[in-house]
């Protein structure tokens, strides 16, 4: 019994199957892989995340589709499979595994794991190298090392292209996931295209440089850039321009990180070998007179964030902006500057000696914390004078605001105004309705008057016609003579087109006899007349 | 009306004078009522800025900034809050969701709808002499009175529909599920302005500046509408 409930368990467990095909790519070439998820009883995977499917750097996995089926198993039960698709594509020779994925189905307890396949990769034909190649790498300091290290907060270059000595090819570069490093707020990638002559004939490098950071601690296998190229192979019949599309890959990319080591005291933070200038403009001042202090700090080195001390000077009341950054990648290399600016203002007259200013850096270069040194000026400072009530500003405020208000104090709030809200939005139905009645209204109503007006024109002309003699017999008078006379006319009226037919020419006389002849009634006269109307609809039909 | 307007104004009037003589506690007493208005929201907003209480103040702004979007002090203080809120010796909050629609930056639905109301009743009165000014200037001016009331009735609904809420509990994560053991995605750090998409018993699903969502205890948000 054990055993039995055992072995139910098992056939009811979820598996997990992988299929490559074919089992062996050209490098370039694009193959496909399958992941079979076979369930049964309440399993169910999430068709909505398909499983990761890993894949070692020479191969690129990408997810294309899903579908599920359901399949008759031992002893008729149902099991369902779902099959997840993805594209491989060969980006570097060697042999690769595809997987192995592992899945916890929902209603299981054990995960189901696919074993690993592998692939093997060969290399692309000698011909192809020679067409196209895709490199990626860093640079520190401008020099490319491989792998690169750098220091935690240095400025790395990240440099990616292909050289190719074909003409007219397109390539569209997929990055790895860069990890280690991060982007800049300042520092814009850079692309730039150059030509390189040898004896075989001319290879056209096209290369983007991206300033990163270096932001997290240790070795980072990130993998390696492909490019999807479009070789161009001729124009089709219409002229349009026809290409193969080729995948190349580059070296594995790799970055060390190193940490800082111990600060000294008094680091501003700031990673990079940089260059300082301060400066004070010369000539006497007078105490309460305003002096801008400007320090700039330029060099390949990350200044984003950087938060430089204010400098400390007795009988000085020192007023800082914020700073400003630029930073350019130019020939190759990172550059970035900052200025800080501060307001001096002097609060006593005398000699006033300004402190050297010493700033805590880590250059990258040397390996080591150094310290940037600048001296500064002796100012003369005078007696105030009696101010005229103009006040200088400092800082980013537009001209023109008052020194009160400096952007950084609220705004006062209103000493009036309506307290309470009055949302007319809810009521705009009924309002809209009062309000456009009248216009739609009378609107409509001229529109509904054209419109009969219309139809009354066009309503088709009513054409009098002459009654037939069955109407004329239908509707007879009373009156003995009116009588006669209508007999008369459907007489004449039935006539019409029998002239000559001998049982009008009876029916006529007797007519006339009954009514100008004055003779003996006849009283079968209308009788006679409607029969011989009868008669001659019916051969007329 | 008068004795209503008279009694809207002694609110706001009231709470002025507390703030004048310093006594913030006063004036947000006086001007935390319950259907505020544009100017409420902004002076309540700016006693908490006074109080360097920049996230109580947040939500008052934003309001302010729905209702007043014209009104450079309430944006001027608006910036204020968000700018004390994000401290560096904290976690930045998210950048603020922008109001949608984008309308709603310039014009309030209530200003539209009484642009279209007085529209709709100069066309009404045209249609009194139509016969003289002619039937296409009224139809032409009905039909833009109904265009201006339709855009004032979506915007307000599309307002009404994804209120904003600034998130005021300390420690609030972003989770895939309304269940406080779902996966946590993202930290929402205070001051965050989110939009609230939907609500599911305790929790919010709310979308943040970076177009991020996910779900939150609705109790560590205070909504600014």
């Amino acid at each position: 019994m054990v055993t039995l409930a055992w072995g139910a368990a098992v056939a009811a467990a979820a598996t997990v199957q992988i299929v490559v095909e074919p089992p062996e790519l050209s490098q370039g070439q694009t193959g496909g892989a399958r992941v079979l998820v076979s369930l049964s009883g309440r399993e169910h995977v999430d068709t909505s995340r398909p499983p990761p499917l890993p894949t070692g750097n020479g191969l690129r996995a990408r997810f294309t589709g899903q579908m599920v089926r359901q399949q008759r198993v031992n002893l008729g039960a149902i099991q369902r499979v779902v099959e997840f698709r993805y594209d491989l594509t060969a980006v570097a020779p060697g042999t690769w595994t595809v997987g192995p994925v592992e899945l916890v189905p929902q209603g299981a307890t054990v995960p189901a794991v696919g074993r690993a396949v592998p692939l093997v990769v060969t290399d692309r034909p000698p011909e192809k190298v020679e067409e196209v190649s895709v490199f990626a790498d860093f640079l520190a300091d401008g020099r490319p090392e491989r792998p690169t290290v750098a220091w935690e907060g240095e400025v790395v270059l990240f440099r990616r292209g292909i050289k190719t000595r074909l003409q007219g090819l397109r390539a569209g570069f997929t990055d790895p996931e860069l990890q280690g490093v991060r982007t800049l707020q300042h520092g814009e990638p850079v692309e730039s295209q150059y030509k390189v002559e040898d004896a075989t004939g001319t290879v056209v490098v096209t290369e983007t440089l991206v300033p990163l950071v270096a932001s997290g601690g240790g070795t980072h296998e990130l993998g390696v850039v492909t490019a999807r190229v479009q070789v161009p192979v001729g124009s089709s019949r219409f002229g349009f321009r026809e290409v193969r599309t080729e995948i190349y890959a580059s070296e594995p990319l790799s970055i060390e990180v190193k940490p800082l080591p111990p600060p000294p005291p008094g680091f501003t933070g700031l990673v990079g070998d940089l260059t300082v200038r301060a400066s004070v403009p010369p000539g006497p001042i007078r105490a309460g007179d305003s002096v801008p202090f400007t320090l700039v700090l330029s060099g390949p080195g990350f200044l984003e964030g950087a938060k430089l001390p204010d400098p400390v000077i007795p009988g000085v009341a020192v007023y800082p902006s914020e700073p400003e950054l630029k930073a350019v990648v130019q020939n190759g290399a990172f550059f970035a500057s900052g200025t800080w600016k501060w307001a001096l203002v002097p609060t006593e007259a005398g000699e006033l000696a300004l402190p050297p200013q010493d700033l805590v850096v880590f250059s990258p270069a040397k390996g080591a914390y150094e310290t940037l040194h600048v001296e500064l000026p002796v100012l003369t400072v005078q007696e105030g004078r009696d101010g005229d009530g103009a006040v200088h500003a400092f800082g980013n405020a537009p001209a023109g605001v008052a020194v009160e208000d400096d952007g950084t104090t609220p705004r006062p709030p209103y000493a009036w105004g309506v307290g309470s809200r009055f949302d007319l939005v809810p009521w705009l139905v009924p309002a809209a309705v009062l309000a456009l009645a009248p216009a739609l209204g009378s609107l409509g109503l001229d529109g509904a008057r054209a419109v009969a007006e219309r139809l009354r024109r066009r309503r088709p002309v009513r054409v009098d016609r002459p009654p037939t003699a069955r109407e004329l017999l239908a509707d007879l008078p009373a009156a003995p003579a009116e009588r006669l006379a209508v007999l008369d006319h459907a007489l004449r009226t039935a006539e019409v087109g029998r002239e000559g037919d001998p049982r009008f020419r009876d029916l006529r006389k007797r007519l006339g006899r009954a009514r100008f002849g004055g003779g003996p009634p006849d009283p079968t006269l209308e009788d006679d007349l409607r029969a011989l109307c009868e008669i001659v609809e019916r051969e007329a039909a | 009306m008068i004795a209503w307007l008279a009694v809207a104004h002694a609110s706001v009037a009231d709470g002025f004078e507390a703030y004048e003589r310093g006594d913030l506690d006063a004036a947000i007493a006086a001007w935390d009522a319950e259907s505020r208005s544009g100017v409420l929201e902004y002076d309540l907003g700016t006693a908490w800025l006074r109080k360097r209480e920049p996230l109580s103040a947040l939500p008052h702004l934003v309001a302010a900034a729905r209702l007043r979007p014209r009104d450079g002090d309430v944006f001027h203080n608006l910036s204020l809050a968000r700018l004390a809120l994000g401290a560096p010796d904290g976690p930045a909050p998210t950048p603020p969701v922008e109001v949608a629609p984008a309308l709603a930056r310039v014009v309030t639905p209530g200003e539209l709808s009484g642009l279209g109301l007085v529209l709709a009743a100069v066309a009404s009165a045209a249609a009194g002499v139509r016969e003289r000014v002619g039937r296409g200037p009224v139809a032409g001016l009905a039909a833009v009175a109904l265009a201006v009331i339709l855009t004032a009735a979506w915007t307000w609904v599309r307002l009404e529909g994804r209120p904003i809420a600034v998130v005021v509990a300390p420690e609030v994560v972003l989770r895939d599920a309304p269940d406080a053991a779902a996966k946590g995605e993202r930290d929402l750090p205070p001051g965050s302005e989110v939009r609230v998409l939907k609500v599911f018993g305790p929790f919010a699903l709310v979308e943040d500046g970076r177009a991020h969502q996910g779900w939150v205890p609705e109790d560590a948000l205070v909504r600014a509408w």
